[in-house]
This record gives structure tokens, C-alpha cells and sequence, in this order.
């Protein structure tokens, strides 16, 4: 039971697009848990990865490798996880606030959250506070991340939670906020849960706020 | 597909065009042959008279025929081995290629557990030797520092027989006179299985220093006489200071260097057709304010790279000067200097680039600063590499299918060439401020000292085959007997 | 009697070249085909027919851009208009620069959020105060040419802080600026405290004060507020740098090669579509052209990427005969040590070596995120001992010295020799920063390190009292630009203050 698990972390960490949604499969013919696969065979994988990463033994474009082995794991598992009643990891939401195109850092974030296990929604970039509010609405996310390069375009993002409270919206997701000029005094200022400093540390954010991490 | 394509593999850096260095080597042969040198070396003055040259009394001119036929006879490339077989720290010298290594007799070390700066003792040449054989940017061996605590005759003896223990990789050895050449040489022969197996492998480099401005000593001849005999890779180098032994223009004290070498030369290539001969040396300013030879002045990396041109032009190997400061310190001003100097060695591929790790002007030896160095050689290796444009590199078809506002991470081609792509430092920190700041916000002198602990720590140098040690044993002994013999004493030393 | 040499081709300086001709048209032509089959996404409906007018393919149309596609005819065109040469000068006519092949000139770097506190080493965000004094440290280098805001202004109102910026900037130093914009509104503003210092329009005519930086999005996006800079900026005789700031890897290609050619697309379409609007527009073209790094996901600004990048870029720009904007003076270092040192000192030399332009960057930290007073103050050293190099070597019959080395003999010295005395001067570059006492003297002046000596320089001139660059009148003057300004956009701000 517990070689499949390995096997399958192996397989992520390698970033095996082929072999994990095999070993997925595998595991649910062997009438392993759906939740069960997700902990212990592809979030155990990921983990490691993000383990490798920080110490700085691995790339990230390994990492997005593994990221993809994830998801090609996840599409198989999502149906029979959902069937089971067990809980996904969680749903975050992405943009780029209004006024600003530079979207490489979000969608890095982006990407890293999808290895992670999360289902993610990237509303791209010049994302105005109403589209935030409609997509809130539409998606239901736990996690909203915005990002922004510019300190002209921080604003929008101050704008945006604001827009969000007066909504009624706020208390049903967690805001982070992530860019180069973003710091972690003005994340609170502006009344955000959190601020990521780059890629990886957004992702941690994002576990913690899912509490799986 | 497209023909007719030239392109740059590296990048090209000129100091001096074709007509500035064919006038260069002229004067070179003009000051051989209308001035000359004072030589003080009885049996170099018989060999090159016999060769042609013109004596008279101590001072010896040269015919340039008989120069540009010692240039001739002497390798532009040849190798030089590891002493175990590893063939990744062979160092093939060549058109183009720049290797690196530290430099020899700095009085003080920085010591490398408290980082003060003390006299150089016999216990730091170990040490020294096992950083240049893990760091991976540094090519070949010299110790830092003279041997202190020996007797004052056998410093080079000790050093030699310290390094050479400690690392596989090529070693430059210095001596104060044909005995300590020999000890060394009997050394380095052993491990090579013989003379004969020695002379189609060599494993090290004997270096000889004549005096700025043109002299070529007793000891120095005494010493390239034995190397030639020997068929040892002879480094001739001479260390004019612009402004005191040298002309004070950079064309003035080239030609006064190089003419210093190829004198050294001519009676190499007499004693031994053919034997690899690489001339140098060390070229700087004297600071006119504090009278020092200023190893970190910009004046070196530029009186070097005109240096490293003319020889390649005439066809030898050079010994460069680089990766040193005149800093009391590691910091900034440190490397500041030594980068700069380093990539300008890079730059003109100027074969063996010395004094890696020297400090306040060549007063004291650190490996500190050797491997911050060798970051430093990482860096400029990098960009020597040039840019590959080929149509894989440029990439049009991949830029179409990523588009506007798309982005890159996840393409194939991207997964391709990242690693290859891109130099990834050992020292340099490129975390975001955060990161950073919770590590422990350490500087790269932090780092610098916490790798060169590392390496200290877990490094393991090949070892020697067991009669190489006994015959280190046996010389060292042999030596310390010798100098206290009343005949050592008193032995004669200028001829 | 010593005749004099003809028939004698030397190199004045030394030379380097990373790309050859046939590299050069390598990308220039995958330049073309970008441009054509691939195109760039224009969010600006003017610019598109603009493009459009002149020839260009529009399609792919959504609510807010269009892709826009340009055959190479119309780049042979611009080129054809291109000015090869670009002047910016200080507003007293002291200082000026002529932008051309191989001219070398090195200034700040612009908008970093955080800067390292003069005095107490912290990091926090730029203000008026920082921005001021950096234009006074740069007043002061004698080798900064010209001068960016090394701050973004963050405690006066968000969406008007480059005009502050540009008057702090104007207080503190009369180098040639090249100055940011928060929109257009932003240049039409700057323009204006411009014609005030210069001394009305048709002053700015006979040389402008300031260059605009416009950068464009990678990859190949060029969003309004870039394009409708460009048009304004033509229309306006304002010089203008048109940048794209490409990370290998990331937003361009992962090869270099490949990250040229699709910075060279956005550079070819800011180009064609200046000249469309106005022959003979001046821009000069660059960037800040890095790799990410792949381990940190870092934006690289100390890599030997970047070096080596932008000299391939610099060689693009001479062969196409356009102004270039550089990059050296900077680091990933987070503060100024060894790193930051070993970083600028390596990418200084590589861009005065290649011949770039306008040289920017100069006191940048931590990816450009961070400015430093030190790093400026250390680097203006670098750049002179770097210039020393690019002097180069002369092969002359007194340069050779073959008669001084037969009067002074083996074994004599050159000290008191009239060929040193009367050239010591010249050939033998002196420190300021740099130390070189013996270590008795080092001891003695109190052991410091180049940091140290480095700071106090940084000190001594922000301490220095300077006359005041602007009369009492001028000034306020410019300030109720800025203050207008201000009122004017009195509703964005948030209750709060965001930054400082």
C-alpha cells in the first residue's frame, strides 16, 4: 500500500506527466481512498518539492514539471474525490489589478498553487475591482490573491478589498497580496490576511489559509 | 538553412590592433639586440654565445634571428596534467583559454579559523592547496605565502612538498635555487612514474624571476638551466613596476617585460628545443603617493591584457597577474580590484592567471578572497561564453506559439536550456529581501568564509601513491641536512 | 632622427564585440519575422491607426487592443527616418549628452520603492527627501552623466509623484534627467516644469532637459498609457526610451539569442510607429534585458546575463544606428558588499567596453527594488578606474621608451627619469575610495574598510551645503505644478497613507 504512495510521490517529484495519472489510477482500482491518494501519494510529493525548492535543489521549471504531474494526477482523482465527499485542497482566485499588465509573478503563483493541489482562476491582468467582485461571486473561492508592480496600480489593490467589503463579501475569502514594491507593512495597512514575498512564500500563504498546510 | 555565417564563439576583446603589435614585438627585438641585458649567469652566457649571440663581458645582446627563432621552437600549446590522471583538471593551454590559480610568497595569511592576519606557516600550505583543488573556477597551484617557521632556505621546499599532497591539480612551483628545483623535481617525478614518464606528462610548472630593468640574475638562469635540463614547463617572468623599474607607459614597460623573458627564452630553447615556455609577468604602477606596487591599480588588468596580446602575436603562452588586491581587507575595495583584474584575464584568454587570493599588495595570501575569486572567474567565464545564435537560440517559432502576453515557464524549450543557459552562483545571494533578511542577512563575505570552512571541513584531495610520500620525506630530510653544513653557508652565489 | 610612422592603423581603445555582423542580422531578421507573422498586442486604439495608416495589419480585435502586424518595408521606412543621434542636455547648459555609437555615458537608475537609509543602513520606502539627495550625490559624481530618481516619492499623493519626483530631482541636480510618468497627464506636467526651468518652449527646442521612459510589457504587449507616451512624446520633440524590460525564461525566450530577438520586436514596433507619427522622432532603444533565476525566481540585475545581454543588445543598436539605453551599476546584492561590488564592477566594464549610450542603473540593489547611496558613491569609482582602461594603450615611439630603457640600463631605475616625471600624472590613475596605505598606515587611519570609507564620502556630500540650484521664484513655480496636480486628483487617494 504504502510502495504506491511512494511511487506516486516519486512520480511527482520527477514530474512525471505519464506515470502519475497511471499510479492514480492504479490506486483507485486498488480501492484505495480518494483522500487518502491525495495525502499521502501526491500532496507528500509536493511537499517534498517545496522542501527541494526553498533549500535550493530544485529548478523551477522542475517544479512546474511536478506541478503538471500534479494536476495530470488530480484530473484523474478530482471525480472520485469529490463522489467520496472529501474535501479538496482549495480554490484560489488570481489577478492582476487594474491598471497593471505585468502578470509573470501571479502566474507563477498561479502555477505553484496548481502543484499544490489547488484549483486555481486567473483572471489575468487589468483586473478592475468589479470583475474581482463578479468572479468572487461566480467561483466561490477560499483564497484571493492580487498583484501588483507598480505603486501607482498598489492602490487598486487597497481599492479592491474595499470594494470586496462593501460587497458583503469579505468574510468568505482570505486576501493575499503579493508584487516586488508590496511589503508586508502595507499588506496590513491596506487590510489584507497576508502578504507573499514571492512565488513559494504565496503558496505557504495559500496552504495555511486552506489549513492544510 | 543559412550559409555563409560567421560567429563569435566567446566574445572577441582586442587591446591593440595587428600594426600595434607587430611594432611592439619590433621594439622588442630592438631593445635585445641594441641595448640588451646584463646576464650574471656564466654558463647562459657560454650557451648563448655559442648560439650567436654577442657577449661582452656581463652584457649580452641578441640578434634578432636568434629570438625569432627561439619564438619559433617554443609550443603555442601544451598541456599540463593532473597528477593522478584526473583528466578534468587537466589544464590545456591554447588560444583563447584563461585559467586561474593563487600566487606564491605573501608573507602573512589570513588565518582561517580567525580570520587575522598572521605569519604564513608551514601548516596553512595544506590548506591552501585543498581549497584550490575544490573550487571549481581555479585551475593550478601556488601556495599564498612563504614558509615561516622552516629554515629560510627551504621555504619552497616545504610549500612544494605541502601542495603537492593536497591537490591533483597542476602545481607552479618557485625555488631559491637549483637544489630546492631538484628536491621538487624528484618529487614530482616519482609521482609521475620517472623522467621519462614525467617529461610526456608533466605535472608541474617551475617558475623563475629575473630583475626589472633587464637583468637577468644568477639564480633565475641557475633555475631555468635546470628546468630546461630537465624539460620542466618553465614560467620567465619578470615584475617591472611602472614608474620605478619599468618605463611609465604601458607600451614602455611591455616591451621592457617581454624582452626580460626572451632572454630567459633563447637560453631555454638552446638547452631544449621545444621546451614549453610561458613568459609573463607581473606588470602594475607604483602609486606615487604610498610607493607601493599597486596590485588592485587599473593599470593592471590593462598593461596585462596588452602584455597577453603581444605574446599570443609572437606565439607564447602568458603568465598573467590577477584576482589580487591592494586592500588590508575582504571587502569591498577587495573585490572591486580582483574582479576587475580577473575579467580582464578572462577576457584576453591570457593563459595562466596568478596571484589569485593576494591582499595588500601581495603582503598577505587568503583564500577569503580566492574564493571570492572564484565567483568572480565564475561570473566572467559566463560571458566570455558569448551568446549561440543559431535558429534553436532564436527562438521565432517559440515566441509565435507563447505570443503576446504569454509566457515562457512551461515550454519545452525553456526546460532545454535553463541550466545551460544560465550561470547559477555559489556566492552571490539572489533571494528577495525577506528571505534574506530571515536567513540571517549575511553578506557575501559571510559566505565567502562559511564555504571556504565547508571545503576545509569535507574535502578529500586524491592521494599520492606511497613512495611519492617516502621520497617527500626523504628530500625534506636531505635538505634540512644540507643547510646546516658550514659548506651551505658559505656557497658561492652571483657568478 | 626618429621619422614619423604612416601606414599605421591602431586601436585608440581597447574593443569588444559579443555578436558579429552576421549574429547582428541573425536576430534583426527573426526581429522582422516576429513583427510580421506574430505581431504585438497595441492597447491603444490611436496607436493601431496610427500603425494601421502606415501600412500595418490589424486584426484579432477585442474590446480594449488589437494585434497588430508589421511587414519589414515599413521598418526599412522608419530606419530610413531614424535619428542616429540623440542630445539630451542639463537645463544650465553644463552638462550634455550626445548620444551615439560607442559614446559612453553613466547615470542613475529610476523608481525603486525601498532605499537604504544614508544613516542608519535600514531598508524603508523612498521620500522627497531621498529622491533630493540623491540628485545632490549624483550633482557632486564626477562621473554620473546624467541622473534618475533612484526613489519612487512616496510620501506625497500617489497618482502625482513623479512630478515631485522630477522637482526633487531639479532641486538637487542640472545633469540631463531621464524622468518616469505616472500617465500621460504625468508628462504633460513634467513638460511643462521644464519649459519653466528651461526657459520656455522654444528653449527646450534648441536642447531638451529630459528624456521619457516609456516601457512597453513582455512579452510583445504595449499597453495604453506606453503608447499614448510614445505620440505625445514624438509630437513633442521630447526624446524618448522605449524599453521592455524582457526575463529570459520567463517573459522572453530562455535563450539569450532568442530574448534579443523578441526585445528587438518591441524596440522595431515603438520605432515604426514614432517615426509614423513624427520623422525623425528621437528615441533611444534598450532595456533591461536579464534572466530569471531559476532557482530563486529572481529578476536578475548583478547576473553575467544581463552584461552579457545588453552588449549583444548594444551591438544591435550600433548596426542599426539608434541611440542605446544600457544597464550596469547594479546588483541582486541586498545591501553594498562584496557582491554588489563584484556585480557593478564586472557589468560597468562590460558596458563601457561594448560602447553603450546611456548607461543607467547606477546605485541599484536588490533587483532594482532597493537604491543605495554607497552603491552610486562606489560605482562612480569603478567607472573612473574603468575609464582608465578604456583610455587603452598608445604604441609610440615615446610611449615605447626604447631610448629611456637604453639611457637607464639593466639595473638602473626610472624614478627621477624626465620620461616619468613628465607623464607619472597621466598614465598612473589615482584612488580616492580606494586604499592603498600599508598596513601600519591602514592601522594607524583606523582600520576601515572600503565600506566605510565609501559611507563617509556618502555623508560628507549630503552634508556639504551647495547653492540652492533653483531661485525662490523657479521653485515655486514648479511646485504649483506639482500642487495642481495634486488637487486634481484629490479623489483617488485612499483614506490612508499607504506607503510612508
Amino acid at each position: 500500500m504504502s510502495r504506491l504512495y511512494e511511487r506516486l510521490s516519486t512520480a511527482i517529484l520527477e514530474g512525471d506527466c505519464e506515470k502519475t495519472p497511471k499510479l492514480v489510477q492504479r490506486a483507485l482500482d486498488q480501492e484505495l481512498a480518494p483522500k487518502d491518494i491525495l495525502d499521502n501519494g501526491l500532496v507528500v510529493g509536493m511537499n517534498e518539492v517545496g522542501v527541494r525548492f526553498k533549500r535550493g535543489d530544485m529548478f523551477v521549471p522542475e517544479v512546474l514539471m511536478s506541478a503538471d504531474a500534479m494536476q495530470a494526477g488530480l484530473e484523474i482523482l478530482r471525480p472520485p474525490l469529490v463522489a467520496s465527499g472529501a474535501k479538496l485542497i482549495g480554490k484560489v482566485l488570481l489577478g492582476t489589478v487594474k491598471g497593471d499588465l505585468h502578470d509573470i509573478g501571479k502566474n507563477l503563483v498561479g502555477m505553484m498553487c496548481e502543484g499544490a493541489g489547488f484549483d486555481v482562476v486567473n483572471l489575468g491582468f487589468n483586473v478592475d475591482p468589479e470583475k474581482f467582485i463578479e468572479a468572487i461571486k461566480e467561483h466561490q473561492p477560499d483564497i484571493v490573491g492580487m498583484s501588483a508592480l507598480l505603486t501607482t496600480t498598489m492602490r487598486a489593490m487597497g481599492h479592491t478589498i474595499k470594494a470586496i467589503e462593501e460587497a458583503g463579501l469579505r468574510d468568505k475569502v482570505k486576501i493575499m497580496v503579493g508584487g516586488a514594491p508590496v511589503d508586508a507593512a502595507f499588506a496590513e495597512r491596506i487590510g489584507a490576511d497576508g502578504y507573499g514575498s514571492n512565488a513559494p512564500a504565496g503558496v505557504e500563504l495559500a496552504k495555511q489559509f486552506a489549513g492544510a498546510a | 538553412m543559412r550559409t555563409n555565417y560567421r560567429v563569435h564563439s566567446g566574445v572577441n576583446f582586442r587591446m591593440f590592433s595587428q600594426d600595434q603589435l607587430e611594432e611592439l614585438l619590433l621594439g622588442v627585438l630592438h631593445v635585445l639586440e641594441y641595448t640588451g641585458l646584463e646576464v650574471h649567469h656564466e654558463e647562459s652566457r657560454d650557451i648563448l654565445k655559442k648560439a650567436g649571440a654577442w657577449v661582452d663581458g656581463k652584457r649580452v645582446r641578441l640578434p634578432s634571428y636568434m629570438v625569432k627563432r627561439s619564438l619559433e621552437m617554443a609550443p603555442r600549446s601544451f598541456t599540463l596534467f593532473a597528477r593522478d590522471g584526473d583528466r578534468k583538471h587537466d589544464i590545456h593551454i591554447g588560444p583563447g583559454r584563461a585559467h586561474f590559480g593563487p600566487g606564491p610568497t605573501c608573507p602573512n595569511f589570513i588565518d582561517v579559523e580567525t580570520l587575522e592576519r598572521r605569519p604564513y606557516v608551514k601548516s596553512d600550505v595544506p590548506l591552501v592547496a585543498k581549497v584550490v583543488d575544490a573550487l571549481p573556477n581555479i585551475d593550478f597551484c601556488e601556495s599564498l605565502g612563504t614558509v615561516g617557521d622552516v629554515h629560510y632556505d627551504l621555504g619552497a621546499l616545504y610549500e612544494f612538498a605541502g601542495m603537492f599532497p593536497n591537490t591533483s591539480k597542476p602545481i607552479v612551483a618557485w625555488s631559491y635555487d637549483q637544489f630546492d628545483s631538484a628536491g621538487i623535481h624528484k618529487i614530482a617525478v616519482t609521482e609521475a612514474g620517472g623522467q621519462e614518464a614525467f617529461e610526456k606528462r608533466p605535472n608541474y610548472v617551475h617558475y623563475c624571476e629575473p630583475l626589472s630593468p633587464l637583468v637577468s640574475t644568477f639564480e633565475a638562469l641557475d633555475k631555468l638551466v635546470f628546468a630546461a635540463r630537465n624539460r620542466i614547463p618553465l614560467v620567465f617572468t619578470p615584475c617591472p613596476i611602472a614608474g620605478g623599474t619599468a618605463p611609465v607607459t604601458a607600451a614602455g614597460i611591455i616591451t621592457q617585460a617581454a624582452a626580460e623573458s626572451w632572454m630567459g627564452l633563447t637560453v631555454a630553447q638552446a638547452i631544449q628545443p621545444g621546451l614549453p615556455f610561458i613568459m609573463g609577468g607581473v606588470l602594475s604602477v607604483m602609486d606615487m603617493n604610498s610607493m607601493i606596487l599597486a596590485y588592485g591599480a587599473p593599470e593592471l588588468p590593462l598593461m596585462m591584457a596588452g602584455l597577453t596580446e603581444l605574446a599570443h602575436y609572437a606565439g607564447l603562452p602568458l603568465w598573467q597577474t590577477g584576482g589580487c588586491t591592494d586592500s588590508k581587507t575582504f571587502d569591498e575595495q577587495a573585490i572591486i580590484e580582483g574582479s576587475l583584474s580577473v575579467y580582464f584575464s578572462a577576457l584576453t584568454g591570457g593563459d595562466l592567471t596568478h596571484d589569485v587570493g593576494y591582499t595588500e599588495s601581495a603582503m598577505t595570501g587568503s583564500v577569503f578572497q580566492l574564493a571570492a575569486m572564484d565567483e568572480a572567474i565564475g561570473y566572467a567565464r559566463r560571458i566570455t561564453r558569448g551568446i549561440e545564435v543559431n535558429e534553436d537560440t532564436l527562438a521565432v517559432d517559440v515566441i509565435h506559439h507563447v505570443g503576446p502576453n504569454g509566457h515562457y515557464l512551461r515550454e519545452p524549450h525553456t526546460r532545454r536550456y535553463y541550466k545551460t543557459e544560465f550561470w547559477y552562483p555559489n556566492l552571490c545571494d539572489r533571494r528577495n529581501f525577506e528571505e534574506w533578511d530571515m536567513m540571517g542577512r549575511t553578506t557575501m563575505k559571510d559566505r565567502a568564509i562559511a564555504r571556504v570552512q565547508d571545503i576545509l571541513a569535507a574535502h578529500q584531495p586524491s592521494p599520492l601513491k606511497p613512495e611519492t610520500e617516502k621520497v617527500i620525506r626523504e628530500v625534506l630530510e636531505e635538505a634540512e641536512d644540507r643547510v646546516k653544513q658550514d659548506a651551505w653557508q658559505n656557497r658561492p652565489r652571483a657568478e | 632622427m626618429q621619422v614619423s610612422k604612416t601606414n599605421y592603423l591602431v586601436n585608440a581603445t581597447p574593443t569588444l564585440e559579443v555578436l558579429t555582423q552576421d549574429e547582428i542580422e541573425a536576430i534583426y531578421y527573426s526581429a522582422l519575422r516576429v513583427l510580421y507573422e506574430t505581431g504585438v498586442r497595441v492597447y491603444d486604439k490611436e496607436g493601431v491607426e496610427v500603425a494601421y495608416s502606415g501600412g500595418a495589419i490589424v486584426e484579432d480585435t477585442t474590446e480594449d487592443s488589437s494585434l497588430v502586424k508589421m511587414p519589414p518595408w515599413m521598418v526599412d521606412r522608419a530606419r530610413a527616418t531614424l535619428p542616429k543621434k540623440v542630445v539630451v542636455i542639463g537645463p544650465d547648459r553644463q552638462h550634455r549628452m550626445e548620444l551615439y555609437k560607442n559614446q559612453i555615458y553613466y547615470g542613475a537608475g529610476s523608481d525603486t520603492p525601498f532605499t537604504l537609509d544614508p544613516y542608519t543602513g535600514e531598508r524603508r520606502r523612498a521620500t522627497y527627501q531621498d529622491v533630493k539627495n540623491f540628485a545632490r550625490l549624483a550633482q557632486a559624481m564626477p562621473n554620473i552623466d546624467f541622473h534618475m530618481s533612484l526613489g519612487i516619492v512616496q510620501d506625497t499623493a500617489v497618482g502625482t509623484y513623479d512630478r515631485w519626483q522630477y522637482l526633487a530631482m531639479l532641486e538637487g541636480t542640472n545633469k540631463p534627467i531621464n524622468i518616469t510618468a505616472v500617465d500621460l497627464e504625468g508628462v504633460r506636467d513634467q513638460l511643462e516644469m521644464a519649459y519653466i526651468r528651461v526657459g520656455g518652449k522654444e528653449e527646450w527646442k534648441k536642447g531638451p532637459i529630459f528624456s521619457l521612459y516609456i516601457e512597453p510589457v513582455s512579452p510583445l504587449s504595449h499597453s495604453e498609457e506606453v503608447v499614448q507616451k510614445l505620440l505625445f512624446a514624438a509630437d513633442h520633440d521630447i526624446p524618448f526610451v522605449y524599453t521592455p524590460c524582457p526575463l529570459a525564461g520567463a517573459t522572453a525566450p530562455t535563450t539569450l539569442a532568442g530574448t534579443a530577438v523578441q526585445a528587438l520586436t518591441e524596440s522595431l514596433f515603438g520605432i515604426v510607429l514614432s517615426q509614423l507619427r513624427k520623422p525623425g522622432a528621437s528615441l533611444i532603444i534598450g532595456g533591461l534585458m536579464s534572466n530569471m533565476d531559476m532557482l530563486t525566481t529572481v529578476y536578475c540585475y548583478g547576473s553575467p546575463e544581463m552584461a552579457l545581454l545588453s552588449a549583444a543588445y548594444t551591438q544591435i543598436t550600433k548596426w542599426l544606428e539608434v541611440p542605446e539605453y544600457e544597464t550596469a551599476g547594479c546588483s541582486d546584492a541586498k545591501l553594498f558588499d562584496e557582491q554588489a561590488a563584484m556585480e557593478a564592477t564586472i557589468n560597468i566594464a562590460t558596458a563601457g567596453l561594448i560602447g553603450g549610450n546611456m548607461i543607467h542603473d547606477v546605485g541599484y540593489l536588490e533587483q532594482g527594488l532597493t537604491s543605495s547611496m554607497e552603491m552610486m558613491v562606489a560605482s562612480d569609482e569603478i567607472i573612473d578606474m574603468v575609464k582608465r582602461i578604456l583610455r587603452g594603450i598608445p604604441v609610440t615611439d615615446v610611449t615605447q621608451a626604447l631610448d629611456v630603457m637604453e639611457d637607464v640600463g639593466p639595473g638602473g631605475h626610472y624614478l627621477e627619469h624626465d620620461h616619468t616625471y613628465h607623464r607619472f600624472k597621466n598614465e598612473i590613475w589615482r584612488p580616492k575610495l580606494i586604499d592603498r596605505l600599508n598596513w601600519e598606515n591602514w592601522e594607524l587611519a583606523g582600520t576601515k574598510t572600503h565600506r566605510d570609507r565609501v559611507h563617509e564620502r556618502v555623508i560628507e556630500v549630503l552634508e556639504t551645503e551647495t547653492e540652492p540650484l533653483l531661485d525662490e521664484a523657479m521653485y515655486k513655480e514648479l511646485r504649483r505644478i506639482c500642487e495642481l496636480a495634486d488637487a486634481r486628483h484629490k479623489d483617488e487617494e485612499l483614506d490612508l497613507q499607504m506607503f510612508v
